[in-house]
């Protein structure tokens, strides 16, 4: 597992290019504007997705192939994904918060901690549920194929809640109050909700990874 | 070290049936020609592609069983794949080292220098030769006891090829190791192996230690003339010429004695394939 994390290291080593990016557009976001909410959200999410691009080079030359040849277990190689991009999002969001407070210091602006908070969560839950989709449809039909995959899996779900809504209509079932009280739950519990959400969301995805990695030939 | 036995795998138009065996302290070479199934059979060895039937040992334990640690002690080149293009040697070296408990980074370092390997440029910058010399010196710096070896040598020029097979030869000095290796120059196999599986159409339509093969066998240049009063007894494979006939046998000794008006050649390891190949049973 930790010959696995220090080629991702590696490979993270090398994209000095997506480095470059997101310290211009966090400087250039926080220099010009006094609302740091997008700024903080587009790190996170740049840092919470950037294992899809592990897997994308892991995978290009047929190279998953020699890597399972060597002593790696698919399995390893899966539980390391997930805790990869774990490892890589807490400190993208560290590192922007930071940066955030101190250019607000600088220029004597307003942070607010509850902006903050509700910007970390929407972006973790951004990362989680990209993580969760794409994780393993990487795995299953690698980077070329999985681009297709990706907007079929999104056609069909785009269709899936349009009909879903027009069937509540047909049934005359008031999803609008069942949403505005989801709104209007506490913060504690609106929180502790969407863990348990992710935490579940994270154990299937998981699941279908590690099913699809032992299925895959190379 | 290593036992396939009636090894099945299904492909559209094409089937795998393969059964060999390397055994300790040996060098067995595969050869055939491309799509025959060579890689396809180091795929299945190695655990990447789900095999139909038949079994896989590998230090006498079923494949299913083969974990991380055995695979320790495993050397691998593969002829389509390799490390991560966007990696340098030098990433790789911490990552190697936590793979295996013997990495010798020294060595592999040394050897790296030597086959002027650089250590700071991507991987995907490399030439087919300077990533298959990669892959050959990562197999061969962790004390592994089984190489697998496909293709090895593609890509190489003639002086490194040389020198990549000294350093196999040196790692056969020890003893407990065997290597199963496939190149499509047979000049590589016919100065390393200890035996040749030959492999065809997924099925192996030879095997044999390659003293015997080069000492033994034989081809017999024939004119159809010549070719009617042969006799056809030790004859394995004949094939139509412009001259007549050349006919593959294991028993070379038998028609320079009996035949001392026919031409018959030692044959090279690459002339065995092709009549064994094109040539017809007889």
């Amino acid at each position: 597992m930790k010959a696995l994390f220090i080629k991702d290291l590696g490979l993270m080593k090398g994209q000095k290019q997506f480095f470059a990016v997101v310290l211009i557009m966090m400087t250039v976001f926080l220099s010009a504007y006094t609302d740091y909410s997008f700024v903080i959200a587009y790190i996170t999410v740049m840092f919470g997705i950037m294992t899809l691009s592990t897997i994308s080079y892991d995978d290009q030359d047929n190279g998953l192939g020699y890597l399972f040849a060597l002593p790696v277990s698919r399995r390893d190689y899966v539980k390391e994904k997930y805790l990869f991009s774990f490892a890589t999002t807490i400190p993208g969001t560290i590192l922007v918060t930071v940066f955030a407070l101190v250019v607000s210091r600088i220029r004597k602006i307003d942070f607010c901690i509850e902006e903050w908070v509700m910007m970390v969560t929407i972006s973790l839950l951004i990362v989680v549920v990209t993580l969760v989709l794409m994780i393993p449809i990487h795995l299953k039909f690698g980077a070329e194929r999985s681009r297709l995959a990706l907007m079929i899996l999104f056609g069909g779900g785009t269709l899936t809640i349009y009909a879903a809504v027009k069937l509540c209509d047909a049934l005359g079932i008031d999803y609008i109050s069942a949403l505005d009280r989801l709104a209007d739950m506490s913060p504690a519990v609106t929180l502790t909700g969407l863990a348990l959400i992710c935490t579940v969301l994270l154990g299937i995805s998981y699941r279908c990874s590690i099913m699809f990695i032992e299925a895959r030939e190379f | 070290m290593l036992r396939l036995n009636k090894v099945m795998k299904s492909y559209n138009g094409f089937q795998l049936n393969c059964t060999l065996d390397v055994q300790e302290g040996c060098v067995t070479g595969l050869i055939g020609k491309n799509g025959a199934g060579k890689s396809t059979t180091f795929k299945a060895i190695l655990g990447l592609i789900s095999t139909d039937g038949g079994s896989i040992e590998i230090f006498g334990k079923p494949i299913s069983e083969i974990g991380v640690q055995d695979k320790e002690d495993i050397g691998v080149v593969m002829a389509d794949s390799g490390f991560s293009g966007f990696l340098t040697i030098q990433d790789l070296i911490p990552m190697l080292k936590n793979l295996y408990r013997n990495f010798q980074e020294e060595v592999f370092r040394r050897k790296c220098r030597e086959f002027q390997l650089p250590l700071n440029k991507k991987i995907k910058e490399f030439s087919t030769g300077m990533k298959r010399k990669l892959q050959v010196i990562a197999a061969l710096t962790h004390e592994a006891k089984l190489l697998i070896l496909d293709e090895p040598t593609a890509g190489l020029d003639v002086i490194a090829r040389d020198e990549l097979l000294d350093m196999l030869r040196t790692y056969m000095e020890q003893e407990g190791r065997a290597i199963l290796i496939s190149s499509h120059i047979s000049s590589d196999l016919e100065g390393l192996c200890d035996d040749i599986y030959m492999i065809d159409n997924g099925k192996i339509i030879l095997y044999e230690e390659t003293d015997v093969l080069l000492d033994v066998y034989g081809i017999l240049k024939v004119t159809k003339e010549q070719y009617e009063k042969l006799d056809l007894e030790h004859i394995l494979r004949c094939k139509k010429e412009e001259f007549g006939y050349s006919c593959l046998t294991d028993q070379r000794q038998f028609y320079q004695e009996n035949y001392p008006d026919i031409t018959v050649e030692k044959g090279t390891i690459d002339e065995l394939i092709m009549i064994m190949i094109r040539g017809e049973r007889k």
